[in-house]
């Protein structure tokens, strides 16, 4: 379980990031992280590693301090950052050397996913292009099987079939023992995938939700002609036309459009908080 | 598991390291190996001495920049900090290299070129009086019967150059290069004008002698004086500070050792921002 509590962090104080921010993520989710430009999201998936470290409050991972940075630990989580930098070696040679560090590792599984993104495992990793190599590290980092996996704008670079195959890998590679925590601004390329909503704006959580009980709590759609400008929560303009949010009334849980609720969640925060605990 | 120190992940990341930068080890151990060459040919009774020193110092600084240097590149660097080993053994790693490996490999080196050096001398010279096997000899006995406190300067400025480029390395984030060399020759003109101050001062009549010394920013730093400076005057001079100069030696010591703990202290505390 991760769990940070009253967390302070900056890089320069004229600059706070976050501050009094406390979150409690369970294990068996994939939490879709999301929040705009310089919100924090990469620092926050850093402060969860031990990459930094909080100045204030606490972050621990199943009562570890990420901070320690503990061999123990560092076997149990990994990162895949947004910038990929690799050695100039094969896939093949990388998994060799780095594969071993991490108990549960798969060799096989590695090549598998290597083959499902089609990528060669022979050729060098540094004559690829971003995005083979984006894949090359994602199909590492699925193989290294660690409790813990936090990916930070994982289908940037990718093209769509890899998007598709990444989404279909990312699923059967998920079990109730993980938690995967996807950090991303396209939100349309993961909101399949994800469980759990956070939404990280002016230095606080704004939105910690399970998508189910949004979907049981609001209504999204296209059309505004059932609703009253009364009922509509907050009218987001979509490149399809407006997207409307509304108190879900029925017992169905309907699609979200993450798009719509991220802009809600940012412009009419108290609404939506109103209705999801309606 | 022990969390700080376990061998295997140790010999794991030796292998990691050898693996990914084997090509820039080999091309260094090729330099370096011209460099001797070079300085084997052209050196005459030690005049180049201070040179083979700072090729053997400089060396072990390249060998540092390869484990430290990523910082600003935030996928490498934040790969290397997470990846399931202790900062001790990451640190270790760093040192199994930069020293251990380099000074064995260096000496060995050293050894093969020096040979090979008099063999291609003598390939060359086939009417030198002095047989082969002699020459051989006689640079193994030179080798052999060099001061101890050669061998001590030589470590203590590799040991002072690396653990500075390694403390530099692991604290700035860019520009860690210039960092290194700004520090090293500020240290070097702060130590040198305080020692110049000093003897000027106070020993008058050796004065000069100190000035014209060969290797002048060594003679300073080095707690040797009577190597470096060829003044016999000044040999004369320290030759009852014996003792003295072995303290001095060990203060070096503990002092390089302390910037090695406060890189592997700032190694644990790394953040990447």
């Amino acid at each position: 379980m991760i769990t940070i509590k009253d967390l302070k962090f900056w890089y320069s104080k004229k600059n706070i990031i976050f501050e009094g921010l406390d979150l409690q993520l369970e294990p068996g989710h994939i939490y879709g992280l999301l929040g705009k430009n310089g919100a924090g999201k990469t620092t926050l998936l850093k402060l969860f590693c031990g990459l930094n470290f909080p100045k204030s409050g606490s972050v621990s991972i199943d009562g570890t301090d990420p901070a320690k940075r503990q061999a123990g630990f560092l076997s149990e989580i990994f990162l895949l950052p947004e910038q990929i930098s690799v050695p100039a070696l094969t896939p093949e040679k990388f998994a060799r050397i780095n594969g071993p560090f991490y108990p549960a590792f798969d060799p096989a599984r590695f090549m598998e996913l290597l083959d499902k993104f089609e990528i060669k495992a022979k050729q060098n990793l540094s004559g690829m292009s971003y995005g083979q190599k984006k894949k090359a590290m994602i199909a590492f980092a699925l193989a290294v099987n660690t409790r813990y996996l936090f990916l930070d704008e994982p289908t940037n670079g990718m093209d769509i079939p890899s998007k598709a195959a990444f989404r279909s890998i990312l699923a059967s590679a998920f079990s109730e023992d993980k938690t995967i925590i996807l950090s991303t601004h396209m939100v349309r390329d993961l909101e399949s995938l994800i469980d759990t909503v956070i939404i990280l704006e002016d230095r606080r959580i704004i939105l910690n939700t399970p998508l189910n009980l949004i979907a049981r709590k609001l209504s999204f759609s296209r059309s505004s002609l059932s609703l009253t400008p009364a009922e509509i929560v907050y009218s987001a303009s979509g490149e399809l036309g407006p997207v409307n949010i509304s108190l879900n009334h029925t017992d169905l849980e309907g699609n979200i459009d993450l798009e719509a609720l991220f802009n809600a969640c940012i412009y009419v925060p108290e609404k939506i908080s109103a209705c999801l605990v309606s | 598991m022990n969390e700080t120190l376990n061998f295997t992940r140790f010999l794991l990341l030796v292998k990691r390291q050898w693996t990914e930068n084997k090509t820039f080890y080999l091309l260094l151990w090729g330099i370096i190996s011209l460099c001797l060459v070079l300085l084997n040919i052209f050196s005459d009774n030690h005049s180049l001495d201070a040179l083979y020193i700072f090729l053997f110092s400089f060396g072990g600084c390249a060998m540092t920049v390869t484990l430290f240097s990523n910082w600003k590149d935030t996928g490498r660097s934040s790969f290397f900090l997470l990846l399931p080993a202790s900062t001790t053994e990451k640190f270790l790693t760093g040192l199994f290299y930069g020293l251990f490996m380099y000074i064995l490999v260096y000496a060995v080196n050293f050894l093969f070129i020096r040979i090979f050096v008099t063999c291609i001398l003598v390939l060359l010279f086939p009417n030198n009086l002095v047989p082969f096997s002699q020459e051989i000899r006689e640079g193994m006995k030179e080798i052999v019967s060099m001061k101890f406190s050669f061998y001590m300067v030589a470590f203590l400025t590799f040991m002072f150059f690396q653990s500075l480029c390694m403390i530099c390395m692991i604290r700035f984030k860019r520009w860690q290069v210039f960092y290194f060399l700004f520090i090293l020759f500020a240290i070097l003109f702060i130590y040198n004008l305080g020692m110049h101050i000093l003897i000027l001062n106070n020993l008058d009549y050796v004065g000069h002698a100190f000035i014209r010394a060969p290797g002048f920013i060594l003679t300073y730093y080095s707690p040797d004086f009577s190597y470096l400076d060829t003044s016999t005057k000044v040999q004369e001079f320290f030759s009852f500070l014996k003792p003295i100069r072995n303290i001095n030696f060990l203060v070096w010591l503990v002092i390089f050792s302390l910037i090695y703990m406060a890189s592997l202290f700032s190694l644990k505390e790394r953040e990447l921002k």
